[in-house]
């Protein structure tokens, strides 16, 4: 590193952040120190409420009230920022310091052009004419990849998707070329392929400014800093250089935070791959979904085969849009299925409405991925947990009591919680209880919808721990529907990998993930920012973003963005067929792009 | 870090929560004197005629038009020598039972309808909102007059036409927000779970609707007790002759001049009803945005 050479662009001692409270004020930050020099990228990792987000926020002096910010020193290109004024710093925000915020979709104003708020950032600090602005900004979108910048710049923000917009809001941010450059979880809200563009792009892009990049993930800190802080109840814990924090982590915290990041190493214990000799519980063939928009229908699930056997566990793996979603909320009953035949336990279940479908649904269960929408603010945890047994009649008052009770021993938590709301509990905790909602018919399959996706990395550990008890106790098949292939690589028996509603891989989870046949699994996998990676891992990033389903491309659904499509895969659309890697492919060509899974030696794959 | 998450202090929340929204320590300035004033009308309603003791009925043409504090009479008599007080009193008494059964009414009216607009998309959503929108178009006066023509005058029939022509309001906002709840996860989740249809509007819609239609029953409250006066003034609410504050100010005109009291205290008492029904409806609206607050920082806390 010669980071020491370069000029040091932000210079800060003892921070504390308070804010006031009923008892006192509360330290969200508390003396932390740090610098940056230009060139040098340094990510500040914690989970929610480490105080990571305000540390950011201080730096441009944004803090909301009334919290109250003080350091001992304060420096921003060598100058004094605490002696600044707010017109001082409206000069220097977008000017000196950019930023980066962690939903694309809400930072742009959405009745302005795209172009007009870029340009209205250099017209302000540059002053630039608009014509000179709209140059300028048209090259900058270039440079971050967005295809016909020309026509891009009159683009509003519904117009574009969410990976587009973060890499106009990068341009935004780039535009007057910043000495600093804050991102604030700036991929979380993306898709895993999309994510590995975008960090790409940072990566590249960020050479003459320093940037603080703000996670809660591990992985995308190893893709691209050169040094890290971790941060916990707004202090730092450990600072160092990445490679080598993440080599020998020498607090506690830190370890625990690496072993709970994603990588390909630790794998379940598995029984022999099971033989299907008993019929599946849950036999689905050519299902179909689809919406009416305008005169159109949109097939978000387009003739999706699918087995359940007992106890075992499914992954259902896509980006969002591939449909994941909807084939559970179709199997649910949620959405009507349109075609296709579905059985559970030998019945025909396609159509159960009424009685049917309310006994179906006391073996098929699910489990929904927002723990802080998904639970009813006004009730109290017993009146959640008995709700599925007021609702199917089931015990009387005395054993729903001792139902409940088992419940929230069998997820965890203490019987004492039974009175609270919702309100007083963690993100971990409730969905725990969703949880125990979801197995209080003891249902034979349960769908989990993304099921630690919206929690702190340390507790989706927790969670899936929870989870795979609960099947050795219960013997429950699980669904589970993720973007995280190393969360499935590590729990799931079998991978079905979905693209615009279609099934384009399925097979065992070991042959899915260890030897992808389809191009696009090959991708989703490379995509997964591994903590392992020291640089030199080959990624396959994918060019573009999954098409809308209203307009599948003809052939192959997945050729505009594969790397080795041919012309037959623009005219032909290949048939799940088997491979020699032992799974079934939708692909012509099966098996030729390889991966780096970056297994490490506690491997067993 | 791989203990167990442990349950950190809960409970404070909740207790907050309804601290702050439904003990009187916690209301909002506006919703205590509003209550404060509701409890005197109500209770000098109630109570007064029986201390006093004085039929508001009973006229006496040899102390006619006595001015307040003359003649025996505390607040003055009418043209036909009535005791004013005991005939506010009354009316206060009338106007007050008519505009809460005729809210009760609407409510009533409006909550079904706007829960079934909201839960069955389709035909019946069509038909209800097309009702609404007709019924809003009424003109309520003309509509009024037909009722009292055809079922005569009487507490039923001026109930019964306040609260036909004003359910609407309650069926518009429900429908709206019943919508926005129907569409959370956890109505989702309730149906996931095999919850009737029935279940999850009494046990998850309505309880979310419950401070918004608080706010509005105060509102409409206010609404009916003016909507009242004026058809009782016109001739139209209240059989004439009743004790009503509307009849008094309807009487009062022709001794404007002479006797600008028996205008001036019924009016006064209607300004009183609904200046306490609106700072109900106020404190009410504001404690619950207060409310939301308060459960919102319970669960970022989290």
């Amino acid at each position: 590193m010669t980071t020491q050479s370069r000029q040091q662009v932000i210079a800060v001692e003892d921070l504390v952040i308070e804010f006031p409270g009923e008892d006192g004020p509360t330290r969200v930050v508390d003396g932390v120190s740090l610098t940056l020099h230009r060139g040098e990228t340094l990510g500040v990792v914690g989970e929610s409420g480490s105080g990571k987000t305000m540390l950011s926020l201080a730096l441009m002096a944004l803090v909301p009230k009334p919290g109250s910010v003080r350091s001992t020193r304060m420096e921003l290109l060598g100058k004094d920022a605490r002696a600044l004024d707010e017109t001082q710093w409206c000069q220097i925000r977008g000017r000196d310091v950019g930023m980066i915020f962690q939903n694309p979709m809400t930072g742009f104003n959405p009745v302005r052009t795209i172009g007009r708020q870029i340009s209205q950032s250099l017209q302000r600090h540059a002053g630039m004419g608009f014509n000179e602005a709209r140059e300028r900004v048209i090259t900058a979108l270039r440079d971050v990849g967005i295809p016909s910048p020309e026509q891009r710049f009159n683009a509003y923000p519904h117009e574009m998707s969410g990976g587009q917009l973060q890499r106009a809001m990068i341009a935004l941010a780039m535009i007057n070329r910043p000495a600093v450059l804050l991102a604030d979880e700036p991929t979380t809200a993306l898709d895993a392929t999309v994510q590995a563009q975008i960090l790409e792009l940072m990566r590249a892009r960020v050479e003459d400014c320093g940037l603080v990049l703000v996670t809660h993930d591990l992985g995308v800190a190893a893709q691209i800093c050169d040094r890290v802080m971790v941060v916990r109840h707004g202090r730092i814990v450990e600072a160092g250089d990445c490679a080598e924090v993440l080599r020998a982590p020498r607090h506690e915290y830190t370890r625990a935070l690496l072993e709970a990041a994603p990588r390909f190493t630790r794998r379940r214990l598995m029984q022999a791959p099971r033989v299907p000799t008993r019929p599946p519980l849950l036999e689905g063939r050519n299902l179909r979904v689809s919406f009416p928009v305008g005169k159109r229908q949109l097939h978000a699930v387009d003739g999706v085969d699918l087995d359940i056997w007992p106890g075992e566990t499914v992954a259902l793996v896509g980006e969002s849009g591939s449909g994941k979603s909807t084939t559970a909320l179709g199997l649910m009953g949620v959405h009507p299925l349109q075609g296709g035949d579905l059985r559970f336990a030998g019945d025909d279940v396609t159509h159960a409405s009424g009685d049917r479908l309310k006994r179906l649904r006391r073996d098929l269960q699910m489990v929904l991925q927002n723990p802080y929408g998904s639970l009813d603010p006004r009730w109290s945890v017993r009146r959640i947990l008995t709700e599925p047994l007021h609702a199917h009649g089931v015990g009387s008052r005395a054993s729903r009591e001792a139902r409940v009770r088992e419940l929230m021993d069998q997820v965890q938590l203490p019987v004492e919680a039974l009175d609270r709301l919702p309100s007083s509990f963690s993100g971990g905790q409730r969905q725990r209880i969703s949880i125990a909602r979801a197995l209080a018919l003891s249902p034979r399959i349960l769908i989990a919808d993304e099921p630690v996706s919206a929690l702190d990395v340390s507790i989706q550990a927790q969670i899936i721990r929870l989870l795979l008890e609960i099947q050795t106790r219960t013997g429950v098949a699980y669904m589970i529907i993720s973007h995280d292939l190393a969360l499935v690589h590590e729990i799931a028996d079998r991978v079905i990998v979905l693209y615009l509603g279609r099934v384009v891989e399925q097979g065992t989870a070991q042959a899915v993930i260890s030897a992808p046949q389809h191009p696009y699994t090959a991708a989703l996998i490379s995509a997964v920012p591994v903590v392992d990676d020291d640089g030199t891992r080959k990624r396959i990033v994918l060019g573009g973003e999954p098409p809308s389903p209203l307009n599948p491309p003809t052939g192959c659904p997945f050729h505009p963005r594969c790397p080795i499509a041919q012309d037959r895969c623009r005219e032909e659309r290949p048939p799940l067929a088997p491979t020699s890697g032992g799974s079934l492919a939708a692909c012509f060509y099966p098996g030729e792009v390889e991966v780096d899974l970056r297994l490490s030696d506690a491997a067993d794959g | 870090m791989n203990a167990p998450e442990t349950l950190t202090i809960d409970a404070e929340p909740r207790r907050r929560l309804v601290a702050s929204r439904w003990s009187p320590g916690g209301w909002p300035m506006g919703l205590r004197l509003g209550a404060a004033l509701a409890l005197l009308l109500l209770g000098a309603s109630l109570l007064l005629p029986l201390l006093l003791g004085v039929d508001p009925m009973v006229t006496d043409l040899g102390r006619r038009l006595a001015a307040p504090g003359q003649q025996g009479f505390i607040l003055g008599s009418d043209q036909l020598g009535r005791d004013i007080l005991a005939r506010i009193l009354a009316g206060l008494n009338w106007s007050l039972a008519v505009a809460a059964v005729s809210t009760a009414l609407a409510a009533l009216i409006g909550v079904v309808l706007g829960l079934l607009a909201a839960d069955r998309p389709g035909l019946l959503r069509t038909v209800i909102n097309q009702l609404v929108d007709m019924v809003l178009s009424f003109p309520g006066l003309v509509i009024a007059i037909v009722v009292i023509a055809v079922l005569g005058h009487g507490f039923w029939p001026l109930v019964l036409t306040l609260g036909v022509l004003s359910w609407p309001v309650f069926a518009r906002v429900v429908y709206a927000e019943a919508r926005s709840v129907l569409a959370e996860d956890y109505v989702l989740a309730a149906r996931l779970l095999g919850t009737s249809r029935l279940r999850v509007l009494l046990g998850h819609v309505l309880p979310g609707l419950t401070p918004s239609l608080m706010v509005m029953l105060a509102f409409h409250f206010a609404d009916m007790m003016i909507a009242e006066s004026a058809l009782s003034f016109l001739g139209v609410g209240a059989p004439l002759g009743t004790a009503s504050l509307g009849n008094m100010l309807s009487e009062s005109r022709q001794y404007l001049f002479v006797a600008p009291y028996m205008m001036l205290l019924p009016a006064a008492a209607i300004v009183l009803a609904v200046v306490a029904a609106n700072l109900i409806g106020d404190g009410l609206a504001a404690a619950g945005r207060r409310g939301r607050t308060y459960a919102h920082d319970g669960s970022d806390k989290a």
